[in-house]
C-alpha cells in the first residue's frame, strides 16, 4: 500500500493490530523484520498525517462546478 | 337631520359616517383579542408605522382580509418585546394573536389598530412547530441519523457553514489555526446566512454543495455566534433539519446561543454551545492521537530492543561456552603433561640413584677403567636427565601456543568478523539459504554482507553432486 491511497483510519488500525501482536509475542521470526519495518513506516506515516494535509481548495471549487 | 326634497329624505355623507361611527363605536367600546394569520407585515421605514395585512382562509379559500394599522410608537413596543419572548422579529406570514381596537372614521374609514401581540402565543406555535419537527424526524427515522455516522479518526478536513464576519467564525479558525502542538487541518468556508427564515434555504443550499465534494471533507460545522439571537427559529425548520439528518457525512454544531437547544443542535452528529469549544474539541482528538501513536512507537520500539538483547544474548552465551569448553581442555592437557614431566623426572632419579649404588658397590673393587666407564656413564646420565627437562619445557611451550591459536580461530568465527572478512551468507523470503533444493530460478536472494546486503535475482542453478 502506497502513502497515496493509504487513509489514516486504516493506518492506525494496521498499526494497533501489530502492536497487539508484539504485545502477545504473536510474531515469528521469519515475518519479524517486515512486520517492525511496517510498523515503523505507519507510525511515521500517523505522526505525518496529524501536521499535514493534501487538500485543496481551487481542486474542490473545480470538481464543485464540474458537475 | 334629515332634510325633504321631493318628498325624499336625505342625509350629508358625514351625517351617515358619523352615524356609522356611532353605531360601531356603541358595540364594538372596548378592543378585541383576535387570531389571524398576518401575511404581510408593511413596515414603512420612513415613518415608522406598519399596515399589516391580515387574511383568514378555509381550505385554500380567503374568508376575510383587512388591511390593518399598526402605529411606529406600539410596532416599535411590540417587536422589542417580541424578540426579546420568542428570539423572533414580526415579520411576514405569521400566525398573530393581537389586541385591536375597531374604529370607523368619517374620513379614514374602517381600521383595525393593533395595540398589542401576544408573544406567548407565537412561543406556543414555535414550541407547536418545533415538537411537529422532532416528530416528524422521529417518524422518518432520521433523528439519530447523523449522530450514528462514524467520525474520522482525525477529524482534520472541515467544510464549515458560516459568514466570514462571523465572530464565531474567527474565533474558531483562529483556534485550529494557531495550536501550538503544529496541528494542521483543512478547512473552507462555505457562506450562509445563518439565522432568520432565509438562512433555510441558504444553508441547505451549502450543504448540497458539499455533498457533491463531500470525498475531500471528514465533517461539516455549522458556525454561528456573535451578533443577535433573533431569528434562531431557522434550526427548527424541519427542510433543514432533515438535510442536516440525513447528511452522509458527520455536522457538528456550534451556533452559539442562550437559548432552548434548537433541532438542528439536538440531531447533529456533536453540539458544543460554542464555537470555541467545537474548536477545543477537534484539538482534542488531535492530542488523543498523537498519545495513541506514541504509545505504539514507544511499544515497536521496547520489542525491537529486546529482540535484539535477546539475540545477543543467545551469542554471547554460545561464544563463551566454546571459549571457556577449549579452556577447560587445554588446562587438562596442560596438567598431564606436567604429571608426565615430573613422573620422567622422578623415575630418572630412581634410575640415578640406583645406577650409582651399584657403581659405588663396583667402585670397591674397581679398577681405573672401571672408575673412567663410571664417570662417562654419570655423563651420559646427566645429559639425558637435562634434555628430558627441555624436553618437556618444549612441549609444555607448544601447548601454550596452541591454545592461543585457538583462541584466535574462535575470534575469526564470530559472525560480524566473518562479515568483515568477506563471508556472506543468503536469504530467501527471509530465510537463510543452506539447501540448494531450497533455490528456485527467478528467487529474489539477498545477500547479507558486512555494513549492507545485495538483493539480486537467480537465473541458474548448478547443483554438485
Amino acid at each position: 500500500m502506497t502513502k497515496e491511497n493509504l487513509k489514516y483510519d486504516d493506518a492506525m488500525l494496521e498499526l494497533e493490530e501489530l502492536v497487539r501482536e508484539m504485545e502477545y509475542g504473536e510474531i515469528s521470526v521469519d515475518e519479524l523484520s517486515e512486520k517492525i519495518k511496517r510498523s515503523a513506516f505507519l507510525i511515521k506515516f500517523c505522526k505525518a498525517k496529524l501536521k499535514s494535509t493534501e487538500e485543496d481548495v481551487a481542486e474542490i471549487i473545480k470538481e464543485m462546478s464540474e458537475e | 337631520m334629515s332634510e325633504n326634497s321631493k318628498n325624499r329624505n336625505f342625509y350629508s355623507l358625514s351625517q351617515i359616517l358619523e352615524s356609522v361611527s356611532s353605531v360601531i363605536k356603541g358595540t364594538y367600546k372596548s378592543p378585541y383579542w383576535i387570531k389571524s394569520e398576518m401575511i404581510k407585515l408593511n413596515y414603512y421605514p420612513k415613518s415608522g408605522h406598519c399596515y399589516p395585512d391580515l387574511v383568514e382562509k378555509t381550505n385554500g379559500k380567503v374568508k376575510a382580509q383587512i388591511r390593518t394599522t399598526l402605529w411606529k410608537g406600539n410596532y416599535n413596543r411590540i417587536n422589542e418585546a417580541f424578540i426579546e419572548k420568542t428570539g423572533k422579529q414580526l415579520g411576514d406570514n405569521m400566525n398573530i394573536l393581537f389586541l385591536a381596537e375597531i374604529k370607523f372614521d368619517a374620513v379614514y374609514g374602517f381600521s383595525l389598530n393593533i395595540l398589542e401581540i401576544d408573544a406567548d402565543y407565537e412561543l406556543g406555535i414555535l414550541a407547536k412547530e418545533k415538537k411537529e419537527c422532532i416528530n416528524k424526524l422521529k417518524l422518518n427515522n432520521l433523528y439519530n441519523k447523523n449522530k450514528e455516522l462514524k467520525l474520522a479518526l482525525l477529524p482534520q478536513r472541515i467544510a464549515i457553514i458560516s459568514d466570514k464576519t462571523s465572530k464565531g467564525y474567527h474565533d474558531f479558525i483562529t483556534i485550529i489555526d494557531n495550536n501550538t502542538r503544529d496541528y494542521k487541518y483543512f478547512h473552507m468556508i462555505f457562506p450562509s446566512l445563518l439565522q432568520g427564515d432565509a438562512a433555510i434555504g441558504s444553508m441547505i443550499k451549502q450543504l448540497q454543495a458539499i455533498k457533491k465534494v463531500k470525498h475531500h471533507f471528514d465533517l461539516v460545522a455549522i458556525i454561528r455566534g456573535g451578533g443577535g439571537e433573533v431569528g434562531m427559529d431557522c434550526y427548527n425548520n424541519y427542510e433543514l433539519a432533515s438535510e442536516v439528518a440525513n447528511f452522509p457525512i458527520p455536522v457538528i454544531t456550534g451556533i452559539g446561543h442562550s437559548t432552548n437547544e434548537t433541532v438542528v443542535e439536538m440531531i447533529s452528529h456533536y453540539n458544543s454551545i460554542t464555537p470555541t469549544d467545537l474548536a477545543y474539541l477537534l484539538q482534542q482528538k488531535f492530542d488523543n492521537n498523537s498519545v495513541t501513536i506514541e504509545g505504539y512507537q514507544s511499544v515497536v520500539e521496547g520489542f525491537v530492543q529486546d529482540y535484539i538483547n535477546e539475540k545477543i544474548n543467545i551469542l554471547n552465551n554460545s561464544y563463551s561456552y566454546v571459549v571457556n569448553r577449549s579452556k577447560e581442555f587445554l588446562a587438562q592437557q596442560n596438567s598431564s603433561i606436567i604429571s608426565l614431566k615430573q613422573s620422567i623426572i622422578y623415575s630418572s632419579k630412581i634410575i640415578l640413584s640406583s645406577s650409582l649404588n651399584s657403581i659405588s658397590k663396583l667402585s670397591s673393587n674397581s679398577s681405573f677403567s672401571i672408575q673412567k666407564r663410571l664417570s662417562i656413564e654419570e655423563h651420559k646420565l646427566e645429559r639425558n636427565t637435562k634434555s628430558i627437562d627441555t624436553i618437556s619445557r618444549n612441549l609444555l611451550i607448544n601447548q601454550r601456543q596452541k591454545l592461543k591459536f585457538v583462541e584466535e580461530k574462535i575470534e575469526l568465527v564470530k559472525p560480524e568478523n566473518l562479515l568483515k572478512k568477506g563471508y556472506s551468507y543468503n536469504t530467501i523470503n527471509g530465510k537463510i539459504v543452506t539447501d540448494i533444493e531450497d533455490v528456485r530460478v527467478g528467487d529474489s536472494l539477498i545477500t547479507k554482507i558486512y555494513k549492507g546486503e545485495i538483493e539480486s535475482e537467480i537465473y541458474k542453478i548448478k547443483k554438485y553432486d
